[in-house]
């Protein structure tokens, strides 16, 4: 439980340093925030990786890095 | 007493999907072309047209009632893993078909806190036949009558 802690909020660190805004202005808003749908990424990314590989802090931390990133780039990876 | 677990799963897993769905928004505007045209072909039988909507929300893209049967499969055979592996899926599906995810999403992780909630009493198998019988009431029983009643929560709600 701590791990998804972790990693949530390793995600949402990253995602407020790369300056996206921190909650959704409406419920139709595309657009990615910190608290929506960032830390979900972050540890579902873990999950996977927990499962793939081995269940320790390095890979909390590293797929909460990931996560943010997704989170980042998710308007041009799916588009709108 | 599997009846009875099966009857009070089918209960929390209706109101779970139907209150989140209703409050993001699905019966409120169609967020893609065919759930328009379900929600019209709904009306043109004798519905509610935004019960219609909602109906047509749900066929066309992964919302709570989807969010809320795959994280009970989910936790089943992982526990909490699961079903916040589900939500992650349920996200990328909604991406997937043009829709925010919100209500996905929530509905999956709000599933998923209420089986561990209840976890002592009731096994987490229970919440997948109580979801297979909530989306059936909706979905396939008549169309109509569920239309009518989605419509009129949505306006009593909102």
């Amino acid at each position: 439980m701590m791990m998804f802690v972790i990693s949530s909020l390793v995600s949402m660190i990253v995602a407020f340093f790369l300056r996206l805004p921190l909650y959704p202005k409406s419920k139709y808003s595309f657009e990615s925030t910190v608290i929506f749908p960032t830390p979900i990424l972050g540890a579902g990314i873990y999950i996977i990786f927990k499962y793939l590989f081995f269940n320790g802090i390095e890979i909390a931390i590293f797929s909460g890095i990931l996560g943010g990133l997704f989170s980042y780039y998710s308007n041009r990876i799916f588009g709108e | 007493m599997e009846i009875l677990n099966i009857l009070i799963c089918w209960v929390i897993c209706w109101l779970n999907f139907v209150i989140i769905d209703t409050f993001f928004g699905l019966p409120e505007k169609p967020g893609v072309r065919g759930a328009k045209v379900i929600g019209e072909k709904i009306k043109k039988i004798g519905g509610d047209l935004n019960g219609g909507y909602f109906m047509g929300n749900i066929v066309c893209s992964p919302d709570a009632s989807a969010g809320t049967l795959l994280a009970s499969i989910m936790y089943y055979l992982m526990g909490v893993d699961g079903g916040i592996l589900a939500s992650f899926f349920v996200w990328i599906g909604n991406r997937l078909c043009a829709d925010p995810g919100y209500a996905g999403t929530l509905g999956a992780l709000s599933i998923t806190l209420i089986i561990y909630l209840l976890s002592p009493f009731i096994s987490p198998k229970y919440f997948i036949v109580g979801m297979v019988l909530a989306i059936f009431t909706i979905q396939g029983f008549e169309h109509r009558y569920a239309s009518k009643l989605l419509g009129e929560i949505y306006r009593r709600l909102l």
